[in-house]
């Protein structure tokens, strides 16, 4: 049988067979945000911003079309000191403005008083 | 692994700590790759949700089809070494007043990984020691 390989699939929309619509990640990465901030691994992401504590940037390598796509976000810290023990924390995006088509602005650690914490697991997803 | 790290302060900010930009390593490749659009393509697209922020039209933004296309459509500008690709990227990822306006003291650095503390201790309080 004749090996066949495609590297690039180029199209505007994605389907399924029954017409269904299908949306894959506009961006993702997941990194290490306590200790060397490193990025281990990340789709349509160009870097980081580190603004402080437990507070991100994920900036993308393309711009997306509109600032409306959806976030889902996730943080938790099995090794750092002082954190709890597979504890996950909550991760929050503030204010309407902070979602720009280059990339949002995040936060982790407790929601309920503010209170922002690096973490050694920081994983994003973003869905337009 | 890249061995570089960009940290900058806003002077728009002042009370903000030190930031430091972290880069991809797929982006890198993809800019020695010679993938990329020419930086213009980018500071078209955040000049026009700029316009949109100061005009108080933000929440309904979207941006111009063709303009948006040109990320893609753009002609690439060729391989780039990593330290070229770092440049690209503060002229991409880093506000433009920061790194184009002349200061009393610079406002970012370029510097090796490990100049940046491992350890995390105090964050809040990091300032750029130029």
């Amino acid at each position: 049988m004749e090996a066949r390989s495609m590297s690039t699939i180029k199209v505007d929309n994605l389907q399924t067979t029954s017409g269904a619509g299908l949306y894959p990640a506009k961006a993702w990465v997941n990194f290490n945000g306590a200790g060397s901030v490193a990025i281990r691994n990340s789709g349509n992401v160009s870097s980081i911003t580190d603004y402080g504590a437990g507070f991100y940037r994920p900036n993308f390598s393309t711009a997306s079309s509109a600032n409306t796509y959806a976030v889902s976000l996730s943080a938790s810290d099995n090794t750092t000191s002082g954190q709890t023990l597979s504890y996950a924390y909550g991760a929050w995006v503030k204010g309407s403005i902070i979602y720009s088509t280059t990339g949002f602005r995040f936060r982790v650690g407790y929601p309920a008083n503010s209170s922002t914490y690096d973490q050694e697991f920081v994983n994003v997803v973003v869905v337009e | 692994m890249s061995n570089y790290r960009v940290i900058f302060e806003d002077p728009e900010q002042p009370e903000q700590p030190a930031m430091v930009l972290v880069p991809s390593d797929n982006w890198l490749e993809e800019a020695k790759a010679g993938l990329l659009p020419p930086i213009s393509v980018y500071w078209a697209l955040q000049d026009d949700e700029q316009q949109a922020i100061a005009e108080g039209r933000h929440d309904t933004f979207k941006h111009d089809p063709e303009k948006h296309a040109a990320q893609w459509t753009a002609p690439r500008i060729g391989p780039l070494t990593e330290e070229e690709a770092i440049e690209y990227l503060v002229m991409k990822d880093i506000p433009r007043h920061i790194w184009s306006v002349e200061y009393n003291r610079p406002m970012f650095k370029i510097v090796s990984k490990d100049d940046v503390p491992s350890d995390r201790s105090f964050r809040n309080a990091w300032r750029l020691v130029a």
